[in-house]
């Protein structure tokens, strides 16, 4: 059953964050609405175990060769003779390549304009609707051998928007910490500012505490720690508000005693004289 | 164990409470769940709800709704209902030193608040070793995701985070209600 919605309730970086996180293999199909005021675009990206593989504004897997032609890299004849050739469930890309037609450097480029451009525009989209297809072809001839994982088109889509409105509601809370979620230093590019906020992620300041440390704009914070948070680098813990809101409750992990057996025996019993006979639990 | 007193016809009594916090983000069906199964006219702090929030629905729990369940004489389940807006405030500190389980409501077919349900979660993971069940709302409701990619939205899609248990639950049925509190005492 595809994932869909607009993007207005799960935004772009949401989606491409869900995609890696469950290593969702299918297609996903970023559109405008029909009665956006924005310039109507369809964008229609390939995921592998929530890696991008591929992406095009077409679905007749002519894409990556329209972009060689474009370029004069490889003549059109010669191209589509190739294409014929190109041995079954092998990335064009990877084909050409191994036939001296590519570099290494090219297929960069195609990607790099493919994937990395194209869906970072994506972000500008203020709503739209997506859909995730699982269950679809590989798009084998709109492959380029190159892969990245989802969110790392995220924070180069995010660092360039403009227009945060429809994600404001999303942003973390000025009274959050930030817990990073990754081990020792991180392979992903992060900017100066990414990687000034990275060094809070310890969970023991709230936003607005570091906001101040940095001597930055809270709003600002909050943009690059939703930033964090999508990439998959950090998860937002809120801090308990004091009765006199001027501090933070000092917490620790607490261990609840637990109801002696007899209760629970007892409530158990007295619960499945109400309980439904099936239910459906998963863990 | 936690002992309440309470001086009934017999004098003083020991009465075993049990507190369970229902927890979510708006919409998610916390005020029916305790409805559907209070012995109690649940006390509800329900105000008109405020931009956002009304146009999902007129009103919202500002406070806390409170419900309970007697079981004899001496055994009781007190419910307790957090309020949908996520405001971390001071009776989350109540609440965390005194409930022994959590059950986390979240909406199938409202994925706008799964950020917010996230954020609920990783706020109990990181504060309290109390057993948590979460339950998925409205699943036959139209554009409702799958339990299981509700799971990943959550951010229990790695296999190296622990999963707590899922149930289907359907708020406004007690039945329904009493097995997704059975799934929770499993844990306990």
């Amino acid at each position: 059953m595809p994932v869909s919605g607009y993007l207005s309730n799960f935004s772009l970086s949401e989606v491409l964050q869900f995609a890696q996180e469950g290593n969702k293999t299918g297609l996903l199909t970023i559109q405008s609405l029909p009665n956006s005021t924005q310039e109507f675009r369809r964008y229609f990206i390939w995921l592998n175990q929530g890696r991008i593989i591929a992406a095009a504004d077409r679905t007749d897997y002519q894409g990556l060769a329209t972009m060689i032609i474009q370029r004069k890299w490889i003549a059109e004849l010669e191209l589509r003779s190739l294409i014929q050739q190109c041995p079954l469930r092998t990335p064009l890309g990877i084909y050409l390549k191994s036939q001296n037609l590519l570099s290494a450097e090219q297929m960069k480029m195609l990607f790099s304009v493919q994937i990395i451009r194209q869906i970072c525009a994506l972000f500008e989209l203020i709503d739209g609707s997506f859909q995730l297809k699982t269950n679809v072809q590989m798009p084998y001839l709109e492959m380029t051998g190159i892969n990245i994982p989802a969110t790392d088109v995220t924070l180069p889509g995010l660092r360039n928007l403009k227009n945060w409105s429809a994600l404001q509601e999303k942003l973390p809370q000025s009274m959050s910490g930030l817990l990073g979620t990754v081990e020792g230093p991180t392979t992903i590019q992060l900017n100066a500012q990414e990687r000034q906020l990275w060094e809070f992620t310890n969970g023991q300041m709230t936003i607005a505490e570091i906001a101040k440390e940095l001597d930055r704009p809270i709003e600002s914070i909050r943009q690059i720690a939703f930033c964090l948070t999508v990439a998959g680098l950090a998860e937002e813990i809120p801090f308990i508000r004091a009765e006199s809101n001027t501090e933070n409750v000092e917490l620790q992990t607490i261990s609840p005693q637990i109801p002696s057996s007899a209760f629970l025996k007892h409530m158990k019993g007295f619960l499945k004289k109400q309980a439904k006979p099936e239910s459906t639990v998963v863990s | 164990m936690v002992f309440s007193f309470a001086y009934g016809s017999v004098g003083w009594e020991f009465m075993e409470v049990m507190r369970l916090v229902v927890t979510g983000p708006v919409g998610a069906g916390k005020s029916t769940f305790i409805r559907s199964i209070s012995e109690i006219d649940v006390v509800d702090t329900d105000r008109d709800a405020t931009d956002e929030t009304s146009q999902l629905k007129k009103k919202t729990t500002v406070a806390m709704d409170f419900g309970r369940v007697n079981m004899g004489e001496d055994m009781a389940l007190h419910l307790y209902g957090t309020p949908g807006q996520s405001r971390f405030d001071f009776m989350w500190d109540v609440l965390i030193r005194k409930a022994h389980a959590y059950i986390l409501l979240v909406p199938a077919n409202r994925p706008g608040e799964f950020r917010n349900a996230r954020v609920i979660s990783n706020f109990m993971r990181q504060r309290t070793k109390a057993p948590m069940v979460i339950g998925f709302t409205h699943l036959d409701c139209p554009g409702a995701w799958t339990m299981e990619n509700m799971a990943i939205a959550l951010g229990y899609g790695s296999p190296l985070i622990k999963r707590p248990a899922m149930v289907e639950v359907n708020p406004t049925e007690s039945m329904s209600v009493a097995t997704a509190i059975m799934a929770l005492i499993e844990h306990l």
